[in-house]
């Protein structure tokens, strides 16, 4: 288990919440418990790995509308929610807003400790995704403009001489920008480029 | 006066009263004065002693004091009289003046302080006192001792200076009112004689010092005469100075206003003392003259003066010769006016009283307890019991020999009962006078008690009642006959030939029968009478006629012209001449017609009573004072398995269980001996015996009827015991409705309650869960705050399901105190996710000084739930869902709580029907909610009713009562 990650849960039934952090503490994974979504809410995100156990059925804001709020502030984290009723719209409305999982209560621990650790390992995940973006948009950052216009046609598949064309230059001066884009960017061959230029979402105009 | 006596001082006087002295209060019996029978005032003897003692002042002023002590002791016939003056110092009084067995003493004295005379002077009023020696030992050598002495103060210019007083050596001798009036008399006199004195020692003693200035000799004898005239001006005795001649030369303020002139209309001339004289007392005046002419004074007598207006008033004239004139006198002039009209009166009052007795004949008497000594026996007793008043007074034994020897003894045994017990009594006797007469007596008799609460005398009446006796013999016998004249006040008398034809009809029978007289004679009663009437009454005649009955007497009916019928009663017998053969029947005829309506009515009236007590499905019994039943009606049977014969003669308590027995019979038994009605009378719940042995529930009603010795007990007595079964099945019935619709609302529930209890589930598992990680790590402390937790949640479920099931469980209403703010937290417990299942916002208001109520708990949650349940269904599809819930202490000793929402509320058109059974705005709804909560909070007392919440929805409240004992 990690002993970075952190779990939220929040439920207004005082005894069930404390039942939840005891069993959480009781694999090692550290817990913060809360009565409400908004109280949730105020506390600022630590950046370690994380997610959230949630009632379904809040009084004031409800864990659907958590959720959606929480997509929409960009403050992702996977959601085990939990209820005491089965009611299957919901269900679908929860997973399709993709929650880690739907636990009708009494579910039993397992089930929990499971889905906990599922989102886990999904939070630490889409955290090195994010991490490995930013590192890429890092090293594009240090382009020169010339060197960003030159990579662009490089991905595009355009030949050196036809950049040199198209930039109203000589092929040699060309081919030296070509090479700080490729040192710059850590790209080892053309292929690894293009993926680059696609995750950063840098348009390859047609050809 | 007041400084010379220091002589003769034989009564030693002593600085204090020593010790072991008696009390004041105990030596004094002032009250007895006028409690002792008191002898009548004699006021020609009291006159003529002031008279006396005017011309004594008049002519010896020297010797006035001595006169008055002798006039005191002759007009009260005491011992011995005195008067006591205070010396000028003031320290002690002195004797100026005594007569009889005390003359010796004369001189003497007491002090001032510690005497009876000082007693007197400290109180200011008339004192009785008997044997002062035990208070004043300095008395004892005053002897003959004092058995009572009687002290009056009197006054000078207002200021009381000594007393005049009496004393009685002899036991006999009691001092009544009678003497206290005469010696407070003489007290007046005596303080004018003192003024008198006092004036003329000053004018001596002036005399003396200017004896040799003539002019100023004439000059103080003209002040003599002024001061004489202030003396005589203020008496109240009228004094006259007169000449022979008839002329007045000097009359005083009393005397003018004795005969209405006024001064200057006397003293002219123009009216002589001769002309205010009626005629009539000439004669008296010219004794008196003659009397004056031989003596130079003359005896008191009685006259009469004309007054100017011409009326008479009766007066008391006293006259002297003034010294050395033998021309002039003076004349002491009393006005007898009151005491003639007193006198009158009394004699008028005992004239009446011996009328009174006389035309009553009733006498009065009176007799001494101790001695049987008759003291009082009235003219018209003497006359009643055959005495003569010549003989003086009967003595007790002759008064016992006049009674009856039949009623002697026990006319003393009433007497005697009367002196012992104290008592007033009344009797009634027989006297048999010498004649040998008989007389019937009525008396009563008083006693009359002294001081000490022992009867002296007793004092009564005695009444000839011996007409009354007679009228009441006659009465007696006369209202027998009476019954049979009384019969008969209405009677027409009728002459019938002896084959029936009237020969004689009186106008009332012809009045009553409605024919006239001309159709009725000769015509045969028969035709007359009643069919059914004719063959007995002929049957009768014809028995008269065989001279086989002397009369008979028969009640039949005549046929009256217009049909009617009317009843008669006749008496006929037979008429017989000399030689004994029949001639007419003679009968009495009287209308009886009212008094059979009467008896028939009353018959019908008894038989439908009858009919009613017979026919009743109410048992009706009557019972007498032994509790023994005389009736009862058939409804017994059926209500107890007795038939009327069974039990009638049997004791009531045969019908009651036997535990119950006891208390009847010392109901009854207290009842007719105070009267008091231990239970009410008018339907009471009591247990009542069926024969089978069963015990039955009645409701009885009952009351006394008869009078006199005879006293009955009737009651209504109902067979309950159905009644009160259908009464227990409907409670049941309801109990068993409420818990049917309680269960409903649980049903609605279910998804409610299985998430309520989900969640302490859940933390259960939860908490479990870890404690079996706690433990595989090794961490015991995690392990056993887990296992607490555990323990906690179970607990939580169990109230959660206790909760549910007590409103589930068919339990008999019982109360308590309940807290309706924990009762309401309760309700929006189990209904939490009801709540929240619908999105509804539930504020509660509860206030703190909600008191304790005593109620259902289960029936005022299952009210609450249900209001609260309604709520929440009236909001679902509705936009803001709000619903509050608060609690109130009102005014009225009452409790409010209300359900509010946000619903759409009530059609009005039917806000009506929302309490009725089975009215329902619900798909699955039973329709009994509403009615089942209206009818708990009811029977709690409370009221429960709907209105609408502005700006929308409805609001159900309800009230409860707080209890006597309520605590906030």
């Amino acid at each position: 288990m990690d002993t970075d990650a952190m779990v939220f849960v929040v439920d207004d039934d005082a005894p069930l919440r404390e039942s939840l952090q005891n069993l959480i503490r009781s694999v090692g994974l550290r817990v913060e418990a809360f009565a409400s979504a908004q109280e949730f809410l105020d506390r600022p995100r630590p950046e370690v790995p994380g997610c959230l156990v949630l009632d379904v059925r809040l009084p004031g804001l409800s864990g659907l509308d958590l959720q959606q709020r929480m997509a929409e502030g960009n403050r992702d984290m996977p959601i085990i929610f939990i209820t005491g009723h089965g009611d299957i719209p919901m269900t679908v409305q929860a997973m399709k807003a993709g929650a880690v999982a739907f636990l009708t209560k009494p579910f039993r621990d397992q089930e929990l400790l499971d889905a906990i650790q599922q989102a886990l390992v999904r939070d630490r995940k889409a955290r090195e995704q994010r991490a490995k973006s930013e590192e890429l948009r890092c090293r594009y950052r240090s382009l020169t403009p010339r060197e960003r216009e030159v990579m662009a046609l490089v991905v595009a598949g355009l030949l050196n001489k036809q950049i040199a064309a198209e930039l109203g230059t000589s092929e040699a001066s060309v081919k030296v920008h070509r090479q700080h884009v490729m040192e710059k960017m850590g790209a080892g061959s053309l292929a690894a480029l293009v993926r680059m230029a696609d995750r950063l979402g840098i348009p390859t105009p047609p050809s | 006066v007041t400084e010379s006596a220091t002589s003769n001082n034989d009564v030693p006087l002593e600085a204090s009263i020593p010790d072991g002295a008696v009390s004041l209060e105990s030596i004094l019996c002032t009250e007895e004065l006028h409690r002792r029978p008191w002898r009548p005032p004699d006021y020609g003897k009291e006159n003529r002693a002031l008279v006396a003692l005017a011309i004594a002042l008049a002519d010896s002023p020297r010797t006035i004091l001595q006169t008055l002590a002798e006039k005191a002791l002759e007009v009260l016939q005491a011992d011995s009289a005195g008067l006591s003056l205070l010396t000028k110092d003031e320290k002690r009084f002195y004797w100026p003046a005594i007569a009889g067995a005390w003359q010796p003493h004369l001189g003497g004295g007491t002090p001032r302080d510690f005497g009876p005379c000082g007693d007197v002077l400290d109180r200011n009023v008339p004192l009785l006192f008997t044997h002062w020696e035990r208070r004043y030992p300095y008395l004892c050598p005053a002897t003959p001792l004092a058995e009572e002495g009687l002290l009056v103060p009197f006054y000078v210019h207002g200021k009381a200076v000594g007393t005049i007083w009496a004393i009685a050596h002899h036991e006999h001798r009691k001092f009544d009112a009678e003497d206290l009036r005469l010696l407070e008399s003489l007290g007046r006199f005596a303080s004018a004689a003192y003024q008198a004195l006092a004036s003329i020692d000053d004018l001596t003693v002036q005399i003396a010092a200017r004896e040799k200035a003539e002019a100023a000799l004439r000059e103080l004898a003209n002040g003599l005469e002024a001061k004489v005239r202030r003396l005589v001006e203020a008496n109240i005795i009228g004094i006259v100075i007169w000449h022979l001649d008839g002329q007045i030369l000097e009359a005083n303020g009393a005397f003018l206003r004795l005969v209405g002139y006024d001064r200057g209309e006397l003293v002219s001339g123009r009216v002589s003392w001769r002309e205010v004289t009626p005629d009539k007392w000439r004669a008296a005046d010219e004794q008196a003259l003659a009397e004056l002419a031989a003596t130079g004074v003359c005896e008191p007598f009685e006259k009469e003066y004309v007054r100017k207006d011409g009326s008479r008033v009766p007066v008391l004239v006293g006259a002297a010769l003034l010294e050395g004139s033998g021309n002039e006198g003076v004349a002491f002039v009393l006005d007898l006016s009151e005491q003639k009209r007193s006198e009158e009166a009394l004699r008028r009052s005992e004239y009446y009283l011996v009328e009174a007795q006389r035309l009553s004949h009733t006498g009065s008497w009176a007799f001494n307890v101790a001695t049987r000594e008759i003291v009082h026996w009235s003219q018209e007793h003497f006359r009643i019991f055959g005495f003569d008043p010549e003989d003086g007074m009967p003595s007790f034994e002759t008064l016992m020999q006049r009674i009856h020897p039949d009623d002697r003894v026990s006319a003393a045994e009433v007497i005697e009962r009367g002196v012992r017990e104290k008592t007033d009594y009344e009797q009634d006797f027989r006297i048999v006078l010498p004649d040998g007469t008989m007389r019937y007596m009525h008396t009563t008799g008083r006693p009359v008690f002294n001081s000490s609460g022992d009867p002296v005398e007793f004092v009564g009446t005695v009444m000839d009642v011996t007409e009354r006796k007679l009228a009441e013999n006659a009465l007696r016998e006369s209202q027998e006959n009476l019954a049979w004249t009384e019969q008969f006040s209405l009677v027409m008398a009728t002459h019938t030939d002896l084959e029936g034809r009237w020969l004689k009809v009186p106008p009332t029978l012809c009045k009553l029968l409605g024919y006239t007289e001309e159709e009725l004679l000769g015509r045969r009663f028969h035709e007359f009478i009643h069919p059914d009437d004719a063959e007995a009454d002929w049957n009768q005649c014809s028995r008269l006629i065989r001279g086989e009955i002397k009369s008979f007497d028969l009640e039949k009916r005549y046929r009256r012209k217009d049909g009617s019928i009317v009843w008669v009663y006749l008496n006929v017998s037979v008429v017989l001449d000399a030689s004994g053969a029949p001639v007419h029947f003679r009968t009495y005829i009287r209308d009886i017609t009212e008094r059979k309506q009467r008896e028939q009515a009353l018959r019908q009236s008894e038989e439908r009573y009858r009919t009613l007590a017979e026919t009743a499905t109410d048992v009706i019994l009557t019972i007498d004072q032994t509790s023994t039943i005389l009736f009862v009606n058939g409804a017994v049977e059926k209500a107890f398995g007795y038939t009327p014969a069974e039990i009638v003669g049997q004791k009531i308590t045969a019908l009651m269980p036997e535990r119950m027995r006891h208390r009847h019979e010392e109901a009854i038994r207290r009842y007719l001996e105070t009267g008091e009605k231990r239970i009410s009378w008018n339907a009471v719940s009591l247990l009542g015996l069926h024969k089978n042995g069963r015990e039955i529930n009645l409701d009885v009603s009952f009351a006394e009827v008869g009078t006199g010795d005879e006293r009955f007990f009737s009651g209504i007595v109902r067979d309950v015991t159905e009644r009160k079964r259908a009464e227990a099945a409907l409670h049941q019935a309801q109990a068993e409705l409420a818990h049917v619709t309680r269960v409903a609302t649980l049903g609605e529930l279910t998804a409610s309650i299985a998430h309520e209890i989900n969640q302490p589930l859940g933390a259960v598992v939860n908490n479990a869960s870890a404690c079996v990680r706690w433990l595989a790590a090794q961490n015991m402390e995690e392990a056993r705050q887990s296992a607490m937790r555990v323990v906690a949640d179970g607990h939580r479920a169990g109230e959660i399901i206790g909760r549910i099931r007590a409103l589930a469980k068919k339990a008999p209403p019982q109360k308590d105190w309940v807290d309706l703010n924990a009762t309401i937290r309760d309700v929006l417990a189990l209904a939490r996710s009801e709540v929240q299942r619908h999105g509804v916002t539930v504020e509660t208001h509860l206030s703190d000084d909600v008191p304790l109520i005593l109620a259902d708990r289960i029936q005022v949650q299952q009210v609450l739930l249900n209001l609260l349940m309604n709520a929440i269904e009236a909001l679902s599809g509705v936009g803001p869902r709000e619903l509050w819930v608060s609690s109130e202490r009102m005014a009225a000793p009452e409790v409010l709580i209300a359900v509010r929402d946000s619903g759409p509320g009530f059609d009005p058109q039917h806000i009506d029907r929302l309490f009725d059974a089975f009215y329902t705005t619900k798909p699955h709804g039973l329709g009994l909610g509403l009615a089942i909560s209206r009818r708990i909070i009811e029977a709690h007392g409370g009221r429960l009713w709907a209105t609408a919440n502005t700006p929308h929805g409805a609001v159900l409240q309800f009230t409860v009562p707080m209890g006597r004992e309520g605590v906030a």
